[in-house]
């Protein structure tokens, strides 16, 4: 599989005044996200996954290192629009970044920007919102919407722009169980049917376990890479840095203290039920 | 208390009024309040009336709706009735009491700006129930865009006004839950005197303030992201487009207006010496 996003020996700080000296957060993280893939990013508050995920559309550009979109350089001012366009960054707050009053209208903000025809914008939002499954809010008004609804606009409006990569930035975390439910759905729907490539970074160790990747950053580092099963084998590393498992594999290390192992072990809840049940029946 | 506010909230259908351009609608609209203030007598009034009543009628949205945004300025609505109703003076005295004078002139007066009044509010209710907020800046920005030429920034401005009215009942909803907040610890907005009560908000205005701020860096990040760059190059997913919709309310508001023309001319003598002078 070729790379969408390329990070190389990536260094960035930030300098919070004028004149002070800058606080490094990156000293060169090296990282590629595969076309296709679905990545989950966790890590404690302040580890760096927004500054990250900032870097990946050239919101924020490195101070050294390269990060590439396709092949396009981030720093390369002719290629900013067509780089936010291939990779679309969703973020905490629906209600911050709906810009319009109207659904439909807010949608198609993003191909407006591109400059599109109007039928080409329609066809757009259109496909946008069935993508989301909100195609029956078309003509609603924005503010009358829940948590979930409003997140899920905010996704449509930035598939609207035919993103080849969609950045979601803790896009659960101020919603319900239900919202949570509706937008990871969503994201996942998008990575399995439309091929979309998804960065997912989450507080939810649940959410990151139906990811294909996880990441664990720590102080603006890579600590752990690899699928959800290899990261959270590392038992200790995890809750050193005070990351919470998710409930199965909680549940299934401290059998395993207990002396019963579960097989295979567990991610998430229902693979659990199916290992208990296997183990309890023998 | 702050929801009471459904003024310039879009009420979405499919009727012709809703399907108007934007632009001419807010021509419309204009010309249709001078009208409201150029009927001098009862029959010009009572033709605008009707008039608007039809385009209420077209617009397929509940009358109830429209009744709702009166509601806020009955008080308006009676204190410039009593005012006039004091201080024009023609035709017959009717009451004589101290210093209070109330003549039939003044009453008819009070009764005519009322429905003025009531006209102006329905007529921009209309608007902005059947065009959506985006609509609504668009044709602004279309309109005013000949001020480009004075180097005045059109594009930002419609920008602000369409943000500024996707944010209004955001801002009001999180005002509400920041009072809330300051009840739970006791503090008083409700009572005490003016000075008192301004000072009471002061704990609500700073953190909204704050809370704004964070919300328009957001807002501008998520923008970027989405391509923002200005209105250079920018197109619209509905284009605005005069259509034939357009041309016939265009005759029909030039009916209505020569009907005033009409009615305030020939009548106005006719009516004045029937119900001031005669009947009254
Ligand atoms: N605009 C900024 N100016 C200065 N420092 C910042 C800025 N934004 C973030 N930082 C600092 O950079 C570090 C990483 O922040 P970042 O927001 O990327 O973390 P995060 O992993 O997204 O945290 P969270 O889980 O709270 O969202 C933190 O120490 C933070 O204080
Ligand atoms: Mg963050």
């Amino acid at each position: 599989m070729e790379p969408i996003i390329q990070i190389n020996d990536l260094e960035f700080s930030y300098t919070v005044e004028e004149d002070a000296t800058p606080i490094p957060l990156f000293q060169g993280v090296s990282l590629s996200i595969e076309k296709g893939s679905f990545t989950a990013i966790l890590g404690h508050n302040g580890s760096g996954k927004s500054t990250l995920a900032r870097m990946l559309n050239g919101m924020l550009l490195p101070d050294g290192g390269t990060v590439t979109v396709n092949g396009m350089d981030t720093t390369d001012q002719d290629s900013q629009l067509a780089i936010r366009k291939t990779v679309g960054l969703v973020f905490q707050n629906p209600d911050n970044q709906i810009v319009s009053s109207i659904v439909e209208e807010d949608v198609a903000f993003g191909p407006e920007n591109l400059g599109l025809p109007s039928d080409e914008i329609r066809k757009r939002v259109d496909h946008a919102l069935q993508a989301v499954d909100m195609l029956s809010y078309a003509d609603h008004s924005t503010n009358r919407l829940s948590g979930g609804q409003k997140q899920r606009i905010a996704i449509a409006g930035v598939l609207a722009m035919n993103p080849s990569c969609l950045v979601l930035d803790e896009p659960t975390a101020m919603l319900d169980p239900k919202g949570r439910k509706e937008v990871l759905d969503t994201v996942r729907r998008l990575n399995r049917e439309q091929g979309i490539t998804v960065v997912l970074i989450t507080h939810y160790m649940e959410e990151a376990a139906l990811a294909d990747r996880c990441i664990v950053m720590e102080h603006g580092r890579v600590l752990l890479d690899g699928t959800p099963n290899e990261v959270f084998a590392h038992r200790q590393t995890l809750e050193q840095t005070g990351l919470t498992m998710p409930a199965a594999c909680q549940l299934a290390y401290e059998l395993q203290d207990m002396g019963i192992s579960l097989e295979p072990f567990p991610l998430t809840e229902a693979d659990c039920i199916a290992a208990l049940e296997k183990t309890l029946s023998k | 208390m702050l929801n009471d506010i459904t003024f310039g909230q879009y009420y979405p259908g499919n009727g012709v009024i809703h399907k108007m351009d934007p632009r001419a609608k807010i021509l419309f609209t204009i010309a249709f309040i001078v009208l409201s203030f150029i009927a001098g007598n009862a029959v010009s009034l009572l033709l605008v009336t009707f008039a608007l009543g039809a385009v209420i009628l077209l617009s397929r949205i509940p009358l109830k709706m429209y009744l709702k945004t009166l509601k806020p300025i009955i008080p308006i609505i009676i204190l410039t009735s009593i005012i006039n109703a004091l201080y024009v003076s023609s035709g017959k005295v009717l009451v004589e009491w101290q210093f209070i004078t109330i003549t039939s002139g003044g009453l008819l007066t009070a009764v005519y700006m009322s429905t003025r009044i009531a006209l102006l509010i329905m007529c921009s209710s209309m608007l902005t129930y059947t065009t959506t907020p985006t609509q609504l800046t668009d044709a602004i920005e279309r309109l005013l865009s000949p001020l480009k030429y004075i180097k005045l920034d059109v594009h930002s401005l419609a920008m602000m006004m369409t943000i500024a009215l996707r944010f209004i009942p955001t801002l009001i909803e999180e005002t509400e839950k920041i009072m809330s907040a300051q009840k739970a610890r006791g503090a008083d907005m409700e009572n005490g005197g003016l000075l008192k009560r301004i000072k009471a908000l002061i704990p609500v205005l700073i953190p909204l303030l704050i809370s704004s701020f964070r919300r328009a860096s957001e807002l501008a990040d998520a923008m970027e992201c989405r391509c923002y760059h200005g209105g250079k190059g920018r197109t619209r997913i509905k284009k605005l487009h005069m259509g034939l919709i357009d041309l016939v309310s265009l005759i029909a508001l030039a009916a209505v207006f020569v009907g005033v023309i009409f009615a305030n001319a020939c009548l106005s003598g006719v009516l004045y010496s029937l119900f001031i002078g005669g009947v009254l």
